[in-house]
């Protein structure tokens, strides 16, 4: 597979992906995706997601990375004529995620997203974290306040809401609404994570406290990560993959990635001389 | 790096002067505007002040007052109080003498209630021979605009010799009058000058030779509300309208809000982003400007003649809900598209449905907005005139629809009896039917109506005056339900929307 990219004057080829050592969760296979004006935002991606894993993407703005991520869970359903190529493959049914047999419903109960701004609804704490459960369904009280617990205690913010769950989630700092977000993603218990720069907009404690939680929570999880923080990659992720101009340039796990990248592009990249 | 160079000597001196010029011009540009816009904001708010005002002031009165007659001396009637009228400061007065009331029996009601102020009522009604009744202020609701009250006196003056009855007169005692002269003709009111002898007319007959004003009467306003339509300014009340207008508007809510938001919804939330989409946004933007009596031909059409609902209540709550249905969709695509994407993105992202998310999130964060718009859209159509003549909505109306709360009754209906006289007639030990429960409560759907405006423009088309102060009280009666309403709006926008910021 060969890269187009070109920054500067410089040409470099695409390395092709490492296979991760671990089991695999979900196999991205020659994905491609385009937006409803007909942009094609991926070009071809390989990528392997490690079970029980951090998967970080990283690269320059634009380059895709919330596009990949968003195709995990197909919130790309939601705006007309946006087009997946090629297959996302889950285990263990091996199952399409972006095949159209699936039903979205199903891959968002078993894929969860926290968004890059906190989005907690108008509503409650509780109600907040409660919601994911709400919608299946779920009427027993007893289980419902327990998951809300084990949820906000999964994203380490029991101990400073808990006197408070009526509360509207709104009237939390950014940093709480944040791990607000992540608890709301924890209560259905999904089997894979997708954070999209989950702390961009936060300060450098809340950021600390997200990326420890990450850290915490692959033991139940499979994660990956959006970041434009290279030392956040380092610090959290297991595996990075490096991306460009909606290709991916280089995969592989993380310290290999940041001490002896193979491909001249990255080094660029991770030096700061681009993107 | 590069050293900083020094100076040129020759570079070129900047014209401060011209800059200052540059400035002074283009600030004069803006003071000229923020004059031209200051004082056209002023000019229309003195106009819009001079304008409700004089609704207020000529509206106002007719809540409180009640008619007198100037009268020549032969024009007094056996029912009218004679008095004379006398200039306070800039306002008139009328006071008149002891109205000697001999019809009055001395019983014990009557002793009762000496001393208290009494009005006199039914002089009007009760056919050839008016029939006096006295009765306690307070007590009393059915004082109405044009009786009297005052003071009740009872005076008993002894016998003229030993063995004759004692002559007993009750008195009634009014106060001072205020009289509002504004209304007189200018030729009529050089002749007015104190000393006039006036009278307050029972009749509603304006005779030759009299002239009728406004006297300040202390309780009527209740009575506006409570009467309906009548011949007699001073009676005449908006009962039927007000009802009318409650009911209409009832219909209109019921058919335009539920609508107005399943259809806002729908075009936000499910349809399609295509030509016909946008061809149908822009129509529903060109039907809110659609006048307003079109609608009324176009209802004249559908409800009155193809459907048969009659010129109705019905008809006119469904045209007045259609009428407003685009205000009602378009304020609830706005409260919709100002709701942010990324909570429909965590809602669907945590699996929920589409339905579920509007039902969880979009309905309830864009109910302060199609609430609001509900309202104004209501404040709108409350307002409504022509849609509504076009259907043919009724002037003059002195009865009232039916209870629009279902009366639930227990009755045996027409179908059991005959079932049950089948049976009877085989077998004589039937069972006789158990009374079912019947919802007679639709009728009022199908009455006639008048409404608020309708009644206001009735009245200001007839040429006594008295009727026209009646419109202009309407008028302010109207603005009020309509300023109501808006303040309800704002109300709800604030109220709804303090725990709801993105
Ligand atoms: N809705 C859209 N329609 C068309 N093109 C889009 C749309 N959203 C994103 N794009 C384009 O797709 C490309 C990838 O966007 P994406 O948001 O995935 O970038 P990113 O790597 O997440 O960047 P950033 O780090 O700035 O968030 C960009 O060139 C962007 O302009
Ligand atoms: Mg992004």
């Amino acid at each position: 597979m060969t890269a187009t990219a070109t920054p500067g004057n410089l040409k470099f080829t695409a390395t092709p992906p490492t296979e991760v050592l671990g089991p695999v969760k979900a196999r991205v296979k020659d994905f491609s995706f385009h937006y409803a004006n007909g942009f094609q935002a991926l070009k071809s991606i390989n990528l392997s997601v490690a079970e029980n894993q951090v998967t970080a993407l990283i690269g320059p703005s634009g380059c895709g990375k919330s596009t990949l991520l968003r195709s995990f869970n197909r919130m790309h359903d939601l705006y007309a004529r946006n087009r997946y190529h090629g297959e996302i493959i889950l285990s263990p049914e091996n199952i399409n995620l972006v095949g159209p047999e699936l039903d979205p419903i199903e891959i968002r109960m078993r894929v969860s997203m926290v968004f890059q701004k906190p989005n907690p609804f108008p509503k409650s704490i509780f109600e907040n974290v409660a919601f994911g459960l709400r919608v299946r369904g779920e009427r027993n009280k007893a289980y419902v306040n327990q998951r809300v617990e084990e949820s906000l205690r999964g994203a380490a913010l029991w101990d400073e809401v808990k006197d408070r769950l009526d509360q509207s989630g709104l009237a939390l700092s950014g940093g709480q609404q944040q791990r607000l977000c992540i608890a709301r993603a924890l209560a259905t218990d999904p089997e894979i994570l997708l954070f999209d720069e989950p702390t961009a907009a936060l300060d450098p404690i809340s950021t600390t406290k997200v990326e420890d939680l990450v850290v915490e929570l692959k033991k139940t999880v499979t994660i990956v990560i959006v970041t434009h923080n290279m030392q956040q990659a380092a610090r959290v992720a297991d595996y990075t993959a490096f991306m460009y101009l909606g290709e991916l340039i280089e995969f592989d796990v993380t310290n290999k990635l940041f001490t002896t990248p193979t491909n001249p592009m990255t080094e660029q990249y991770l030096t700061g001389r681009f993107g | 790096m590069t050293e900083p160079t020094p100076p040129t000597p020759d570079a070129p001196m900047r014209d401060v002067a011209a800059l200052r010029r540059n400035i002074a011009s283009r600030k004069r540009a803006d003071k000229s505007f923020f004059i031209s816009g200051a004082l056209i904001i002023f000019v229309s708010l003195g106009i819009l002040a001079v304008l409700f005002g004089n609704l207020l002031s000529e509206g106002w009165p007719a809540l409180t007052q009640t008619y007198y007659t100037k009268a020549d001396k032969s024009g007094f009637g056996r029912d009218d109080l004679g008095g004379e009228i006398t200039r306070v400061g800039d306002g008139w007065t009328v006071q008149i003498p002891l109205a000697t009331l001999s019809d009055i029996k001395d019983s014990d009601v009557s002793k009762g209630l000496v001393g208290k102020k009494v009005g006199i009522v039914g002089r009007l009604r009760g056919g050839a021979i008016p029939q006096i009744i006295v009765r306690e202020i307070g007590l009393a609701d059915q004082i109405a605009a044009a009786d009297i009250t005052g003071t009740l006196e009872r005076t008993q003056t002894p016998p003229a010799k030993p063995g004759d009855e004692a002559e007993v007169v009750y008195n009634i005692l009014p106060g001072p009058l205020a009289v509002n002269v504004d209304k007189i003709p200018a030729e009529e009111k050089s002749a007015l000058v104190s000393g006039t002898p006036v009278a307050f007319k029972m009749d509603d007959r304006v005779k030759e030779g009299r002239f009728t004003a406004r006297s300040v009467s202390p309780l009527i306003t209740k009575n506006f509300f409570t009467s309906f339509p009548s011949r007699n300014p001073g009676e005449a009340g908006i009962l039927s309208a007000w009802v009318g207008t409650l009911l209409v508007m009832l219909v209109t809510m019921l058919a335009a809000i539920p609508l107005g938001a399943a259809a806002g919804i729908y075009l936000e939330e499910y349809a399609p982003k295509n030509r016909l989409t946008s061809i149908i946004e822009i129509n529903i933007a060109n039907l809110a400007g659609v006048p307003s009596i079109i609608w009324g031909l176009m209802a004249l059409g559908l409800f009155v003649y193809t459907l048969a609902l009659g010129r109705s209540v019905l008809t006119a709550g469904l045209t007045l809900g259609l009428l407003v249905l685009p205000i009602v969709i378009i304020a609830t695509r706005e409260a919709i598209r100002s709701i942010p994407n990324t909570i429909r993105e965590a809602s669907i992202g945590l699996g929920a449905t589409k339905w579920q998310t509007i039902r969880y999130h979009i309905l309830p964060y864009s109910m302060p907005g199609i609430l609001t718009g509900s309202i104004i859209a209501m404040s709108r159509a409350i307002g409504e005139t022509a849609p509504l003549v076009t259907i043919g909505a009724l002037t003059f109306i002195a009865f009232l629809p039916r209870s629009p709360i279902p009366p639930i009754q227990r009755e045996i209906s027409v179908e059991q009896q005959s079932t049950y006289d089948l049976a009877v007639a085989k077998d004589p030990s039937t069972p006789p039917p158990q009374p079912q429960l019947h919802f007679t409560g639709g009728e009022w759907l199908t009455s006639e109506f008048t409404v608020m405006p309708i009644q206001l423009f009735q009245w200001v088309s007839r040429p006594q005056l008295e009727f026209h102060q009646n419109a202009a009280a309407t008028g302010v009666v109207l603005l009020a339900m309509t300023l109501t309403l808006n303040g309800l709006a704002i109300f709800l926008r604030f109220r709804l929307r303090r725990n709801l910021k993105w």
